[in-house]
Formats: structure tokens, C-alpha cells, sequence
């Protein structure tokens, strides 16, 4: 038996379709072709026939302008009307007669028409045109006279002609539909066999694919041993041979998956330890990082903690600087008021010695009057003695040594006043002075000590401006080593997470894995279910 | 009667006016060798060595203050012979002068065999007022001592 492949067959059933379209297509055209010639020649007939007949009538009727008409006015026109008329008629003739060469009856219509009008009807009416040009009397008797037998004539012959148009076209008419008949028959014919191919072809596709998927319902029952040979389709071989491929491989298949399944269930068995064993390391792990997170944590709040300290030592600092500062400054006025303060003491020294040489001068002026007393007093009194001696001659004279005496007293007492009251201004001058000295040694030494003080405050200040700025240092490095902590505790938060992850991702591999175990037996009952059934 | 009044510590005492020379300003005074305390030294006056018998060393027993108002008193000394001499006496306070009755002195009631110069006293309002008889003011070995030299000096 002859075997044919799948595409085999599709092709020759879509070739044998596609060659009865093309069939079919042609048909239609030719009949529609058929049907359009036969209007044509129809159509072409009756205008033939109707434009004889106008022929005929001009040619009549430029004659008959011709002749009625005087022969200055129109004659030419009549004449050049007529002679186209008569081409005309000609033509038409001579174009039916070459159109239709197949149909006697009209050929011989036509033939005897042509020769009336060659023979008698146009040399009619050439002669009546020459008469008409010459003499037109003649020519009107001439017509007259002829006129009514050659219409009669004429018009038998076209009234003949017109009934062999309308026979041609009858035919024509006739035969165009049968020939439309026999096309649409043809046509039928091809619609009604592709409709069978079609149907046939489907049927078998039908039956074929139904086996298959019988066969392939006993194979997903375990079933490979029915062969496809058997089936009335057998024609069908690569698909039949795939079909046995396919069991014998099937076959094979369970065989090893039977031996995978028993490895999957020990590589599953491995691997849910391992899988146990990384789970309780991953805890380890996110434990570890959990401590180490929070020890991170402690040591950034400690360096925080740290850092507020510093910076508030820092602040403390630096506003005892600024105070020791203004200290300074207020020291360094203090020393300029001292300093001024002791040469006001100097000038005030100097002035109070100069003052108590002043008060020495006067000392001296003093002693000059009480020497001046002193020795009036002695003239005085050696006065008296004298005129005690003299006796009464001497008694105006002691008068004179009394009174002087008397001065001398007065000036005396006077001057011991004065010395007195001098000697005690001189006294409070020297204290003066020497309490100024005192004051102004106090002061010097004051000064020093002030001076002295404000050096070391300086020194003070100097240090620490350094200690703000180990400070600042240290404060720097507390940061940096804060900032370090930061980033550690990042990292740990990090680690933290990839283990909480690797966790859960060992907890999905192991429920995986329970799966998996799950689906290795399930895969094993079924193998198992498909050898007992082979 | 005019007296001339002075003073030997808080204590005055006068000298009658017509005795006394000259008063003079305290000059001063070359010291002598060998001689009493109370002589303080010899000075020039009218071309004459006279000496100075200090009168508070005499009665006190020390020096008369340097003062304006100390002063010598010249008076005309007889020594025991009848022979006049000038002598000097340092004494202090020697301003005054007093012009009084001799009948307004009193007598003092007491006689020092030591101090024979004493005289009677006289009161007024400041107190008491005591005359010294100058011839007696010199003990007797002073005067020899002084005014045998003198009487030398005279003869020679």
C-alpha cells in the first residue's frame, strides 16, 4: 500500500482546490464576455439600420433644398451635404456588410440595397443636381417626375433590410444564452466537487485525529503496546512511526525516572540536613550581628555622650577665656590707672617737698624776725638799765625803752605764734610727704603685683587658648571615631539583615525541599502505578 | 626801784637794775680749762677777758638752754679784797624788767647757808618773785679762782 505523508496530502487537496478556483474564474469571465458581445453586436445592428435610414432622408432632403432654393444662395451647401450623405450611406453599408460576413440573409438584403443606390438612386440624383445647377425647372420636372417610384423602391428595400437586422439580432441574442447556460452549469459542477473534496478531505482529518488522541488516552493510562499499523488510518505513517517512537521512549523514561526519584529522594534527604545545619549557623550569625549591632550602638551613644561633654567642656572654656580676656583688660586698665595714679603721687610728692622748702624759707624769715625782737628787746631792756643809772634825767627815757619793750614783746609773741603755727604746718607737711612716699611706695609695689598678676593671667589665657584648641582636636577626633561607629553599626545592620535573609531563604529552600520530597514521591507512585500497568 | 627779771628753770628771779652793766646776747664762749663747772667759759667785752658763770649749772645743776632768751647779765663783782670785776651770768629768760618798792619783797623765812645769794621774795600775779644779791652768787673758791687770775692779769 501506497503511504503519503501529512503534507503530502495537504498539498495535492489545496493544489486540486486552488486549480478549480482559477477554472471556475475563467468560466465567469468567459460567459460575462459572451453576454457583453452579444449586447454590443445587438446594440451595433440597430444603430446601423437607424443611420441608412437618416442617410437616406438628408440625401432626399439636399435635394430637395436644392432644388427649391434659388441657385446663388445654398447650392454648394446643398451639394456638398448631399455628396456626404451618399459617403456616409456608403460606409454604413460597406461596415455592416465586413461585420457580419457569416449571416446570408442580411448579406444579400445588404448587397441588393448597395445596388439600388448605386445604380438608381444616386445617378437620380446626380442628374437632378447638374439640372438643378443649369436649369432648375428641368431639374424640378425630372425630380417629379421620378420622385414617387424611387421612394416606393427605397423604402421596400430598407424595410427589408430592417427585418433581417432584427432577425441577425435575435440570433445573436439567443446564442448568447445558451452559451451563459452552459457557464453557469460549469460553474455549479466546480462549487459542488470542491464542496466534496472538501467534506472528504475533513473526514479523514477527523477520523486520524480522533485515533491519535485515543491512543494518546492509552498512553496517559500507561498503556504503549497497541500499535497504530492496525488502525484503518494507517496511511498515515510518519505520524504513526512518531507515535511509536514516542511509547517506546516514554517507556524508557519512566525506567529512569524511576532511578532519578530514588536519587531525588536521597539528594532531598542530603540536603534538608545541610540546609538544617546553614539554618542554625545563619541563626548563629544573626545573633552574633544582633549583639554586635547593639554593642555598636552603645559605643555611638557613648561617643555621643562623649562629644556633648567635650563640647560643653569646650563652651566652658572658651567663655573662661573670654572672662580671664576681660580680666585681662580690666587689669590693664587697673595697671594704667596705677601707673597714672603713682605719677600723680610723684607730682604730689615733689609739690609737698617743694612746698616744705617754702616752709623752711619762711623758717628762716621767721628766725630773722625773732632775732630782730630779741635784739630790740635787749636794746629795750639795756635802755632802761641806763635810765634806771641816769637817775631822774632818765625817766623820759624809760619810757621810750618801756614802750620799745613793749613792741618787742608783742612782736615776740607774735612770732612764736606764727613759728608755732609754722612749725606745725611744716610738720603736717613732712607727714605729708611721708605718707605720700609710703603711699606711693604701696602703689609702685601695688603695681608690680598688678603687673606681675596680669602676666600670668596672660600665661593663663595663653594656655588656654592651647587647651581650646586641643579641644577642638580632640573634638574632631571624637567625631571621626563617632562617625566611625556609625558606619560600623550600618555595616552590622547590614550583615544583620543579609543573615535574617539568608535565613529565610534557607526556611523557603527547606519548605521547598519539603516539597520537592513531596513531588519525589508523588512522581514515584505514579512511576511506579505505570510499570505495574506495562 | 627797777629790777631786771630772769629765770633759772620754772623759777624768777630779778636783779637790781643800777648793778647790772650791760645785758648781752648768748656770745659765744671760750671754755676754761681746769675751772669749776658752772664757769662756762670767758668771752671779750670792752677789750676785757670776763668770765661767765652759768647760774642754772650754779642752782640746777645743769646747762641753761640755748636760747634768744637766754642771755649774759654783766654785772660789777667785788671780790673780797674790794676790787671790782665784771662777770658774766647766764641766765634764762632774761626780757623782762620790773620797777618795784624794795619794801614790796618779803623776807623768805629760811636761810641756806648753801645758797647765801638768796633774797627776799616778792608776789605778783604770776607768781613768786625771789631777789638774788649778786655779790654773794660766787663761792668763795670760784671767786679766787677766777679773779686771782684777773688781779694777775690787772698787775701785770
Amino acid at each position: 500500500m501506497k503511504r503519503f505523508t501529512i503534507w503530502q496530502r495537504m498539498m495535492a487537496t489545496l493544489l486540486l482546490l486552488l486549480l478549480l478556483l482559477v477554472g471556475a474564474m475563467g468560466l465567469a469571465l468567459w460567459v460575462a464576455q459572451i453576454r457583453l458581445t452579444a449586447a454590443q453586436h445587438s446594440e451595433q445592428l440597430s444603430t446601423a439600420g437607424q443611420r441608412i435610414y437618416a442617410d437616406v432622408l438628408r440625401m432626399n432632403e439636399a435635394l430637395r433644398g436644392l432644388l427649391l432654393e434659388p441657385p446663388s444662395e445654398g447650392a454648394q451647401s446643398g451639394r456638398s451635404d448631399a455628396a456626404s450623405a451618399e459617403s456616409d450611406l456608403l460606409a454604413n453599408l460597406s461596415d455592416l456588410q465586413r461585420g457580419f460576413p457569416d449571416q446570408p440573409a442580411l448579406t444579400g438584403a445588404l448587397r441588393s440595397f448597395r445596388e439600388f443606390a448605386e445604380r438608381t438612386l444616386l445617378p437620380f440624383d446626380h442628374r437632378v443636381m447638374e439640372l438643378a445647377g443649369t436649369d432648375p425647372v428641368a431639374a424640378r420636372t425630372e425630380y417629379g417626375k421620378n420622385r414617387a417610384a424611387l421612394q416606393d423602391q427605397h423604402e421596400a428595400l430598407l424595410a427589408n433590410l430592417e427585418r433581417e437586422l432584427d432577425l441577425v439580432k435575435n440570433s445573436e441574442l439567443s446564442h448568447a444564452q445558451g452559451l451563459f447556460a452552459a457557464g453557469l452549469a460549469g460553474l455549479l459542477l466546480i462549487v459542488i466537487t470542491a464542496l466534496f473534496l472538501a467534506r472528504s478531505q475533513s473526514s479523514s482529518w477527523a477520523r486520524l485525529l480522533y485515533h491519535a488522541s485515543a491512543r494518546v488516552e492509552r498512553m496517559r493510562r500507561g498503556d504503549f503496546t497497541e500499535d497504530v499499523d492496525s488502525e484503518p488510518t494507517a496511511d498515515f505513517g510518519a505520524l504513526t512511526d512518531g507515535f511509536n517512537r514516542l511509547a517506546a521512549d516514554l517507556s524508557q523514561l519512566v525506567g529512569q525516572v524511576q532511578l532519578s526519584v530514588a536519587e531525588v529522594d536521597a539528594t532531598s534527604h542530603d540536603l534538608s540536613k545541610t540546609t538544617d545545619h546553614q539554618q542554625s549557623a545563619a541563626q548563629d550569625v544573626e545573633s552574633a550581628a544582633s549583639q554586635a549591632e547593639t554593642a555598636a550602638g552603645k559605643i555611638a551613644a557613648g561617643s555621643n555622650d562623649l562629644i556633648h561633654t567635650i563640647k560643653e567642656a569646650s563652651r566652658t572654656v572658651d567663655q573662661s577665656w573670654q572672662l580671664a580676656g576681660d580680666g585681662q583688660a580690666a587689669l590693664t586698665g587697673i595697671e594704667a590707672t596705677m601707673s597714672q595714679l603713682v605719677e600723680a603721687t610723684g607730682s604730689l610728692e615733689a609739690k609737698l617737698g617743694a612746698l616744705s622748702e617754702k616752709a623752711a624759707h619762711l623758717d628762716g624769715a621767721i628766725t630773722a624776725i625773732v632775732k630782730v625782737a630779741d635784739q630790740t628787746n635787749l636794746l629795750s631792756l639795756n635802755a632802761a638799765i641806763e635810765a634806771e643809772k641816769a637817775g631822774e634825767y632818765g625817766l623820759g627815757f624809760a619810757v621810750v625803752a618801756t614802750e620799745i619793750r613793749r613792741l618787742s614783746d608783742q612782736t615776740a609773741v607774735a612770732t612764736n605764734d606764727l613759728e608755732k603755727m609754722i612749725k606745725g604746718m611744716h610738720g603736717l607737711i613732712l607727714d605729708g610727704v611721708t605718707t605720700i612716699g609710703k603711699f606711693s611706695e604701696g602703689t609702685r609695689e601695688s603695681l608690680q603685683s598688678l603687673s606681675h598678676a596680669g602676666t600670668q593671667l596672660a600665661q593663663s589665657i595663653e594656655q588656654m587658648r592651647k587647651i581650646s584648641g586641643q579641644f577642638q582636636s580632640v573634638l574632631e577626633s571624637v567625631n571621626a571615631q563617632a562617625a566611625d561607629v556609625q558606619r560600623l553599626n550600618r555595616t552590622m545592620e547590614q550583615l544583620n539583615e543579609a543573615a535574617r535573609q539568608s535565613a529565610e531563604t534557607l526556611r523557603q529552600s527547606t519548605v521547598g525541599l519539603g516539597k520537592l520530597n513531596g513531588a519525589a514521591r508523588d512522581l514515584q507512585t505514579s512511576v511506579l502505578r505505570l510499570a505495574r500497568s506495562k | 626801784m627797777l629790777f631786771l627779771l630772769f629765770q633759772l628753770g620754772q623759777d624768777r628771779y630779778a636783779l637790781e637794775a643800777r648793778r647790772v652793766v650791760e645785758v648781752l646776747p648768748l656770745l659765744a664762749l671760750r671754755p676754761l680749762p681746769q675751772a669749776p663747772e658752772s664757769v662756762a667759759g670767758i668771752f671779750y667785752y670792752r677789750g676785757q677777758q670776763v668770765p661767765a658763770v652759768d647760774l642754772c649749772q650754779l642752782t640746777l645743776g645743769r646747762p641753761a638752754e640755748s636760747r634768744l632768751s637766754t642771755r649774759i647779765i654783766i654785772v660789777n663783782y667785788l671780790d673780797a679784797r674790794g676790787v671790782g670785776h665784771w662777770v658774766g651770768l647766764v641766765a634764762e629768760r632774761v626780757t623782762e624788767v620790773l620797777r618795784k618798792k624794795p619794801t614790796d619783797f618779803v623776807g623768805p623765812g629760811v636761810s641756806i647757808k648753801a645758797a647765801p645769794y638768796l633774797g627776799p621774795v616778792l608776789l605778783d600775779h604770776e607768781g613768786a618773785v625771789q631777789w638774788i644779791y649778786e655779790q654773794r652768787l660766787l663761792p668763795d673758791p670760784v671767786s679766787d679762782i677766777l679773779f686771782s687770775q684777773s688781779a694777775l692779769w690787772a698787775q701785770s
